[in-house]
């Protein structure tokens, strides 16, 4: 008797694990064809812009604000990702207007006119790993891949 | 009729199993992609020294390089994190079939 009761219990508490394991929230975000999508083109029309930065800034004012707009937007959707913080904390470290990515680059760019072959070169190196990482882990969400360590270890360009 | 007893050993049998499928070689990727990082970092750091020096690029072209570099070492931490979190969330998605599965197979 005592043992049917324990059994019983044993059984109860498993129940109990696996109800929590199905209810609870998950611990990150699904994998999103658009916001991969997203992060590819926009990866690609970033360092196209960025190419530009020799040319005077007024020249490619309009390029830049609708890029910005795109990038937002971008940040926007994976924002709404439930348990997608990570994937937004990337978008948002790489957009900010006074941060050390895209918001340098641009902001030096409108405040000096033109920007040097050499810099631009290097600058666009460091943007296009960064666009890489949040790449790579919206890749990883749908299967494993050693994306991030190939991003790292390959060229800079 | 099998015994709870036999459920749970099928179960941790099973347990073993997913968590050598999802967590074997990681630790080793780890310190790879680690490794790896820190060797392209280090490259960088030296090309960009070496360009300031030949007065190819300015001191504030150099800082605004490394800034940017050390914005992109949280971005890699980022992705690093999320991975640990993906194979969490399979892990836990695989033991909840794996106990209803081993239920089944045990018990009826």
């Amino acid at each position: 008797m005592r043992l049917r009761h324990g059994r019983q219990t044993a059984a109860g508490m498993l129940l109990l694990l696996c109800l929590c394991l199905v209810a609870c929230a998950p611990l990150i975000g699904p994998y999103s064809p658009t916001a991969y999508q997203n992060a590819t083109s926009l990866k690609a029309e970033t360092l196209a812009l960025m190419n530009k930065a020799t040319k005077p800034f007024p020249e490619n004012e309009k390029k830049v604000e609708a890029l910005l707009v795109d990038i937002d937007k971008a940040y926007e959707y994976v924002h709404g990702i439930p348990s997608d913080d990570l994937s937004a904390r990337q978008w948002e470290i790489l957009r900010q207007p006074d941060g050390a990515l895209l918001g340098r680059f641009l902001g030096r760019w409108k405040s000096e006119g033109t920007l040097s072959t050499v810099y631009i070169d290097e600058f666009r190196g460091v943007v296009s790993d960064a666009f890489d990482e949040i790449i790579c882990l919206e890749a990883n969400k749908k299967g494993t891949t050693r994306c991030s360590l190939q991003s790292v270890s390959g060229g800079t360009k | 009729m099998a015994t709870f007893r036999e459920f749970v050993k099928a179960l941790e049998e099973g347990v073993n199993a997913l968590a050598r499928e999802q967590f074997d070689g990681f630790e080793t990727d780890a310190v790879a992609d680690m490794k790896a990082f820190l060797e392209k970092t280090k490259a960088d750091l030296q090309r960009w020294t070496a360009l300031l020096v030949a007065k190819k690029i300015t001191r504030q072209d150099f800082s605004d390089l490394v800034k940017a570099k050390a914005a992109l070492a949280e971005l890699h931490a980022l992705t690093r994190a999320g991975i640990v979190l993906i194979k969490l969330e399979r892990f836990r998605t695989g033991l909840i079939n794996l106990v209803i599965d081993t239920a089944i197979r045990v018990y009826l």
